[in-house]
């Protein structure tokens, strides 16, 4: 790759490119996430190849991989351009016919097209399906036209314009301007006016400043930022550069979780492109600014996603957070003015730069503006990524968009990881709003939402993120280590039938001191699990402790399985099946399960085809 | 020539030196604030978290560990409000149902009000307020304690729990650690753990009259520097 | 760990202390584990005390101080897979081999690891097993992964093929 000089460069050779793209007949994209990886979309990509070069296309047809479009549910997915033509849950065995009918004569192959669930037709077009249609996709969209090992690819389609607009005469008050008139708020959880932030590193004394970009995720069932980063790695640098450029930095680190290989992969590779192409290093485009950006892998710690465990990981020690008496923007990592932001706070700030602050805050609602990715996830018919402006209430998410729990009612809606609540049917018509959501007890947080059904124990739900949070406290203060263990031990308790009434008085104690007095984030949330839970879903509560009953059938100790004798055929699968030998019964005949024996491992019930196992 | 900084504590104006702790200030003029991680001269962590108080700004009081804060002009700081003495109580409470076996936390449970303990006792060696870590002097810098593992599982340690050259012998962790002191009593078996009630009548006295402090001191029992000063006719009685 | 391998690791890296994390993330992916005589070479070569690399080698989850099992089954209780039954999946996990997480089987075939979202939640429960995934996992089909992957040769490898037909 050739190094490029200077801004007239750049431009240059953004048009080449898109002549280049626009060359091809069509182009072929192919979802090549985490999700679909894991559906083997790799090899997908690789039977497409193989059979355009078989069938005589690969001249004039473009492949191109990119990370994930969203569409979870159904993937692997292709999209055909410039039809616009969009194919679902592919394997690679349809990848002649594909070749031979799609690429070749232009057909359509009907059973790879999305069915949609309430008219029953196809549909042939991406910009068509309900699921995309409701949606604002600003940051999502741009995944699937770049791969992101390529940093050609961004460049076509307008990559590193809006650094170059900024370096071109834009200083760095203008820029804390502009981003604070949008209104951006972090999007990692907290929710923090990004301007002010970068304002108040910006007057930080100290010439050494640090930009960092957390790529830590902890919370379980959120993938936004895996996506962002995975699929458009350059959108999150170049928001980096133009942060860096408004604070005087010249140093930044992405910080990413251990658990995403190929998000590390993607952003080093690109980093990597950049630094060749002098996009990145001394005096970037010939101008006076000098940046370059360092990755770091984290461990294995939810903590981490804290910004002064965050710092202490970066420089090696214990991923321990510290009081923050004095903030990180004055005094951060290795002491030194620090604007720490995450992945998607970073790819928001090209677009403000390059559409104006306006144009951002002419999205969402009064105090929560521009759109945000959601993690859509759990009990739910489309999982997958959304994009919406915020604002939008979370019944057009989890119903329009979502498509709602497949085959049952939702029960409830857990927002913003283990430091959020859970919200119950009837609060669904709160919007995405950072305020709304916290005074009813929850939070926006980072953009995960767990949909759960009718046969969810909501009491264990609470224990579940309990037991998360346990186990992902450093340990270091009192009421974080000892309250959350304290109030697992009273939930466990009640889910095993040993509740008492004067155990919810003891844990809404609990929960206020140790949400008053923890150290850090992740304890003084910790109890919004409990309180939200007791605040809407009391009922059950009380059910477990007065009744010593489990009415959604998943607390183990207060169920039993059994035998319906009246469904029962007597086949026998069951009994087969069942590794504890706990099951009895004669050919054709009712059979019986053997409470004594039972583990309740749930085998039996999945064997039967016939729905006889029940749980109670 | 030290420089001095006024702070309003509990609605007395005092004066403390630039860059010392909301905690170190007040515990030299005989104000209490209870602690129990603090060592004197080495680094506060705020993990014990008793030293809280309320930090009044802009209009709002936030909750901090007064260890932690150090004191600038003009600061505003309640170390006894209902709300404070009742987080207190209840972060004493966790800490006494941990680790019953030692005299200083019952006496620090006692003191801060904790009457009965509402969950069931651990019998606990470690209360983790690693004060044998910050205060062990190791051998040229380097210690041979250091808080390892996460969450439940943290514990103190010598690299692989073996015995290291690293170590002196000093002693000073056996001396600083508030484990080595058990209840008057002797120490309780599993089972038999109970809130001490042995400083009872001391206690009594204290609700006798409100409004004093205590300073409790590590196994030496109950020291109040208010109430001497208050009994010599000093300003604070 | 031999004298090249960690000379490999090291590259770059000498006398570095921040780099620690880095450092014992490589020797992790090598090794499998991280041994007490890897500790004492990171600890010198890059300048840390002993004391310390042995504070965040236990911190953090992604090292393991114990070496691990050849086939090691990781089973996702993110709050997606969780709540569509993962809990099932490891309680069946743990009692068919008789080991708790991160322990290793006597015959050293296996450890269970748990992990806190893999990000395919649309494929949940889910379960990777040594760079395989296997996808809406129930008690039933992990029974019958661990016990094909005992009896399978010493390469303990699955073709994903057969969980696919499930």
């Amino acid at each position: 790759m050739n190094k490029i000089n200077n801004i007239n460069d750049l431009g240059t050779l953004r048009e080449k490119l898109q002549s280049y793209r626009k060359s091809f007949r069509k182009t072929l994209i192919l979802c090549g996430g985490t999700g679909c990886q894991a559906s083997r979309s790799r090899d997908v990509i690789d039977s497409i190849e193989s059979e355009l070069v078989k069938q005589g296309f690969a001249t004039d047809i473009l492949v191109r991989p990119t990370g994930c479009h969203g569409f979870c549910e159904q993937g692997p997915i292709l999209v055909v351009e410039p039809d616009n033509t969009f194919y679902c849950h592919v394997s690679p065995d349809d990848a002649e016919e594909i070749v031979q009918r799609t690429v070749g004569k232009g057909e359509l192959i009907d059973r790879l097209l999305y069915t949609d669930p309430v008219s029953g037709k196809t549909v042939q077009r991406e910009s068509d399906i309900p699921f995309y249609k409701a949606q604002d996709r600003q940051l999502l969209a741009q995944n699937r036209q770049v791969n992101p090992c390529n940093i050609e690819d961004y460049i076509a389609i307008g990559g590193y314009s809006a650094l170059t607009k900024v370096l071109s005469g834009i200083s760095p008050e203008g820029v804390i301007e502009e981003v604070k008139g949008s209104g951006l708020r972090g999007r990692g959880g907290a929710g923090f006016p990004t301007g002010r932030k970068w304002e108040q590193c910006s007057a930080a004394p100290g010439d050494e400043k640090y930009v960092i970009c957390n790529a830590d995720e902890g919370d379980p069932g959120a993938y936004m930022d895996r996506s962002v980063l995975e699929g458009n790695p350059h959108l999150v640098l170049e928001g980096m550069m133009i942060g860096a450029w408004a604070v005087n930095a010249w140093q930044g680190y992405v910080y990413v979780r251990n658990e995403y290989p190929l998000a590390v992969k993607h952003i080093r590779t690109a980093i990597e492109q950049a630094r060749e192409m002098g996009i990145l290093g001394e005096n970037i485009f010939g101008t006076p600014f000098s940046f370059d950006v360092e990755v770091a892998r984290g461990g294995g710690a939810f903590v981490c996603g804290e910004s002064t465990a965050l710092m202490a990981s970066l420089e090696g020690k214990v991923g321990e957070p510290h009081p923050k008496d004095v903030h990180s923007v004055v005094d951060g990592l290795w002491h030194k003015p620090t604007v720490l932001n995450n992945v998607e706070t970073w790819a928001n700030v090209p677009s403000i730069m390059q559409n104006g602050a306006g144009w951002f805050a002419g999205k969402g609602s009064q105090n929560s503006k521009g759109t945000k990715i959601l993690a859509l996830t759990g009990h739910i018919k489309n999982t997958g990524l959304v994009e919406v402006p915020m604002g939008t209430t979370l019944e057009t998410v989890v119903f329009d968009i979502g498509g709602g729990s497949p085959g049952k009612a939702v029960r409830a809606v857990q927002t913003g990881g283990p430091s959020g609540g859970c919200l119950p049917l009837d609060k669904l018509y709160l919007p995405l709003d950072f305020d709304a959501l916290a005074e009813a007890g929850s939070m926006v947080g980072s953009g995960g939402i767990v949909v759960m059904d009718e046969d969810t124990c909501m009491v264990d739900v609470a224990k579940y993120f309990l037991t998360f949070l346990q186990d992902e406290s450093c340990g270091k203060c009192v009421p974080c280590r000892l309250g959350i263990d304290r109030m697992l031990e009273l939930v466990t308790g009640i889910t095993e039938g040993n509740g008492k009434p004067e155990d919810i008085d003891l844990l809404e104690d609990l929960a206020w001191t140790v949400s008053e007095t923890s150290l850090c984030a992740l304890g003084k949330t910790a109890a919004n699990p409990v309180l939200s839970t007791l605040r809407y879903f009391r009922d059950e509560y009380d059910t477990h402790i007065h009744e010593q009953k489990c009415s959604a059938g998943v607390c183990q100790a207060l169920i039993t399985y059994w035998v319906d004798s009246e469904t029962c055929t007597g086949c026998g699968v069951c009994l087969k099946e069942c590794p504890h030998d706990a099951v009895r019964g004669e050919k054709k005949q009712p059979h019986e399960i053997d409470l004594a024996l039972c583990e309740k491992c749930g085998i039996c019930k999945s064997s039967c085809k016939f729905d006889a196992i029940q749980v109670r | 020539m030290t420089q001095y900084v006024n702070i309003n504590v509990d609605g007395m104006s005092i004066e403390a030196p630039k860059g010392t702790s909301v905690l170190d200030a007040a515990l030299d003029l005989g104000i209490c604030i209870p602690h129990l991680c603090r060592v004197p001269y080495v680094e506060d962590i705020g993990a014990c978290r008793l030293c809280i108080v309320e930090h009044v700004l802009n209009g709002r009081s936030k909750i901090t560990t007064s260890c932690t804060l150090r004191v600038k002009e003009g600061m505003v700081v309640r170390s006894n409000t209902e709300k404070i003495i009742k987080l207190r109580r209840n972060i004493a409470e966790l800490l006494v149902a941990e680790a019953p076996n030692s005299r200083a936390v019952q006496d620090v449970a006692k003191r801060c009000g904790v009457r009965d303990v509402r969950y069931s006792f651990h019998n606990n060696n470690c209360i983790l307020c690693g004060r044998c870590v910050r205060a062990c002097p190791g051998t040229l810098g380097i210690k041979p304690l250091a808080f390892v593992g996460r969450g439940k599982d943290r514990r103190v340690e010598t690299p692989f729990n073996l015995k290291t050259e690293l170590c002196n012998e000093c002693g000073r962790c056996i001396d600083l650690c508030p484990m080595s002191v058990v209840p008057c009593d002797g120490p309780m078996k599993t089972g038999e753990e109970h809130l001490c009630v042995n400083c009872e009548a001391k206690m009594d006295f204290m609700e006798e009259t409100p409004g004093l402090c205590v300073w409790c001191y590590f196994g030496e029992g109950f020291q109040c520097q208010r109430h001497d000063l208050g009994t010599r006719g000093g300003a604070w009685a | 760990m031999s004298e090249s391998k960690l000379a490999a690791v090291l590259e770059g890296r000498k006398s570095q202390p921040h780099q620690l994390i880095e450092v014992l993330q490589d020797v992790q992916s090598r090794e499998g584990y991280i041994s007490v005589s890897s500790m004492r070479d990171v600890s010198k070569a890059l300048g840390v005390p002993l004391t310390e690399v042995y504070a965040v080698a236990s911190f953090y989850k992604a090292f393991s101080l114990k070496p691990r099992g050849k086939n090691i089954l990781t089973v996702c209780t993110g709050t997606a897979c969780h709540v569509r039954g993962s809990k099932m999946v490891l309680n069946q996990a743990t009692g068919q081999l008789g080991v708790a997480p991160s322990e290793m089987t006597q015959d050293g075939l296996f450890t269970i690891e748990q992990v806190n979202c893999l990000g395919a939640c649309a494929l949940g429960p889910v379960v990777t097993e040594n760079g395989s995934s296997y996808h809406h996992m129930n008690a039933k089909k992990v029974r019958k992964l661990i016990h094909k992957l005992s009896h399978s040769s010493t390469e303990g490898h699955l073709h994903e093929q057969d969980q696919q037909h499930q």
